[in-house]
């Protein structure tokens, strides 16, 4: 596994930056969102997945705006982004209005794990491994 | 070359390519190069509508069937159509 990854992806909407992100073994294009506390993957991918949805587990979403709901939460069991493999990624279930053109969010739950860069310029996300603390 | 694999031929492309070619439109490509971050760089276009439903169904069928394909999906346009503005994050 590499100790950075410099990721290729795509600006779009005035700066909103898409990354290509594997979710078990099938790639799809994610938005990066610093603001979004956990990923977020759409009904369609889980159904091309074969992902089963547990209605008993879920997670209770407040958006800007708007009431409270509730949201299917499950786990997925392999998120590749840029030669890294995250194992057990806490993932949360949306139905994204069909005027959003997007399969997926990718959070701060995946993004803490590295070191992060954007580069809004040339449309780059690089990725570093933090080191485990020295004792 | 059979037309048919002139036809198949012409739908193996770079990435990019499939942007320009497929305008505002849903694809599932069939992965056939990437680049060093294992970003998908080429592929053959298996399915292209403006219809998100039309593909995945596509490309369902197409799993079913090559079960060890890797397939990219992606949205070729802006994901937020203009004059549009979305507020993603949730806590």
């Amino acid at each position: 596994m590499p100790s950075a990854s410099r990721i290729k992806g795509r600006l779009a909407h005035g700066g909103l930056l898409l990354i290509p992100v594997m979710v078990q073994g099938q790639d799809f294009e994610f938005l990066i969102d610093t603001g979004a506390a956990y990923t977020a993957l759409s009904k369609e991918l889980m159904a091309l997945l074969g992902v089963r949805i547990n209605p008993s587990q879920t997670m209770l979403i407040a958006p800007a705006q708007g009431s409270a709901f509730r949201a299917p939460l499950l786990t997925i069991a392999d998120l590749r982004i840029g030669g890294f493999r995250l194992p057990n990624v806490t993932a949360i279930v949306l139905e994204f209005p069909p005027i959003l053109k997007i399969d997926g969010i990718l959070g701060m739950n995946v993004l803490r794990q590295f070191r992060m860069t954007i580069e809004a310029d040339t449309a780059h996300l690089i990725l570093r491994r933090i080191s485990p603390p020295a004792f | 070359m059979a037309l048919y694999d002139f036809f198949r031929y012409s739908l193996v492309m770079k990435i990019v390519e499939m942007r320009t070619t497929f305008v505002d439109q849903w694809i599932a490509a069939k992965v056939l190069k990437v680049d060093k971050a294992n970003v998908p760089l080429s592929g053959e276009v298996i399915s292209h509508s403006p219809e998100k439903p039309e593909v995945y169904q596509v490309a369902k069928t197409y799993l079913m069937e090559h079960p060890t394909a890797r397939l990219f999906i992606f949205f070729t346009g802006d994901p937020i159509p203009e004059g549009v503005e979305a507020m993603l994050a949730f806590r």
